[in-house]
């Protein structure tokens, strides 16, 4: 528990989950678990805001959800993303790319202006 | 958009599942949560504790993802729907004014509705539409050159005949088979309208129950040889053709057809006479 977590700026954590859900259809623990792990446990996605954000994306279409048998014979509620979902991270990706983008710019230029 | 309905209808309607699906969902995360401690060597009462902890207020996790499942969306619809009817009720003279006017508009159309119905749109323009029937048979009415064997037309002498012995109806009148064309002028006007016409009986008028809106429809004394000449006008006819204007002339026999003088009158305005075949003139022989 020593990590250090950054919070997940707003809007991103759609992003994420659609990404995550790319890879194949997962539970919410499991796309939770996945994130931490793949941020270098940076990142850590809290169950508070997980959930209203699955359904949120069931509700829009962009995933679809079935119950299904987990790793360790569970009952699990599995997330999978729809052709719809894959349209929309794909717009998602493109955005982030650019307002990364756009945010480096500017922090490199205020950087120039303060060694001047 | 229709499956985000149907979507946010599941919510609302099958709420118990929902609801214990959701449970399910959150209990299978904190479990999963609780067992990667145990294997990380805390032991399970300590576990659960710091799942619980790490895991937050399930109801509000409930509660957010109740409203990102769109149910909000319907429940406060409800309530304001009952806002709305308590609010109506705290301010009666604004509701029943409200409500009259809108009693009063919805009754007006409808009145009027009623009354073009029954007027126009349903039954034939006579007295007593219920109690008329038409002698003989087949689809084809009073046209001339209707198929042989058929009972659509009549001889006078027939008609002459059946009405004196069928009792059984209070009138039976008759009517030109096809119709003719009538040359109408004016007296002392050179000018002459065309008007489809039709040679009726005396009693034609009294029959289907239909008056005269100016001078007189036909009687019984008119089917007599040596009675003056008499024609009926149709409303519709004088008001096109005429301009709703026969003068005073209108009583005194001032309209020539053919070579004959007729007395003109006026028929009922609402006797439209193509419900019952499309005629200008009734006249009489």
């Amino acid at each position: 528990m020593s990590e250090h977590l950054i919070d997940l700026p707003q809007g991103t954590l759609d992003l994420l989950i659609l990404r995550t859900l790319a890879v194949g259809p997962q539970h919410g623990w499991a796309i939770s678990e996945r994130i931490h792990q793949v941020s270098s446990k940076v990142l850590q996605v809290r169950q508070g805001s997980l959930y209203p954000a699955l359904h949120r994306l069931e509700r829009r279409g962009w995933i679809k959800a079935h119950w299904g048998i987990s790793d360790n014979n569970r009952r699990a509620k599995y997330y999978k993303l729809t052709p719809k979902g894959k349209k929309q991270l794909d717009t998602e990706k493109s955005e982030w790319r650019k307002l990364a983008t756009a945010v480096a710019q500017i922090l490199e230029m205020a950087l120039g202006a303060e060694d001047a | 958009m229709l499956r985000d309905l149907s979507f946010r209808l599941r919510a609302l309607v099958r709420r118990q599942a929902v609801e214990s699906e959701l449970d399910d969902e959150l209990s299978f995360h904190f479990e999963q949560q609780a067992e990667k401690l145990v294997q990380s060597g805390v032991p399970v009462p300590e576990a659960r504790r710091r799942a619980h902890l790490l895991f937050g207020g399930s109801e509000a996790i409930k509660e957010e993802c109740r409203e990102a499942r769109g149910i909000h969306f319907l429940e406060t619809l409800a309530r304001n729907v009952r806002y709305a009817f308590r609010a109506l009720r705290m301010a009666p003279i604004f509701t029943a004014t409200a409500m009259l006017n809108l009693a009063l508009g919805i009754g007006g159309t409808t009145a009027i509705f009623n009354l073009i119905h029954v007027v126009m749109l349903r039954s034939l323009p006579v007295s007593n539409p219920d109690s008329l029937y038409r002698v003989g048979d087949g689809d084809i009415c009073c046209a001339m050159w209707s198929p042989q064997g058929r009972w659509g037309m009549f001889s006078f002498s027939l008609y002459e005949r059946l009405k004196t012995e069928t009792p059984a109806f209070e009138e039976l009148a008759a009517f030109q088979g096809s119709n003719g064309n009538m040359s109408v002028r004016r007296a002392k006007q050179s000018e002459s309208n065309l008007l489809r016409s039709e040679y009726v009986t005396g009693n034609y008028f009294s029959t289907f129950g239909v008056g005269a809106f100016g001078g007189r429809v036909f009687n019984q004394d008119d089917d007599k040889p040596d009675a003056q000449p008499v024609a009926v006008l149709s409303y519709q006819s004088w008001q096109s053709k005429y301009g709703s204007d026969a003068g005073r002339e209108a009583d005194n026999g001032i309209f020539a057809c053919s070579r004959r003088r007729y007395v003109l009158a006026v028929s009922q305005f609402h006797f439209n006479a193509r419900n019952i075949a499309e005629t200008g003139v009734r006249a009489n022989f």
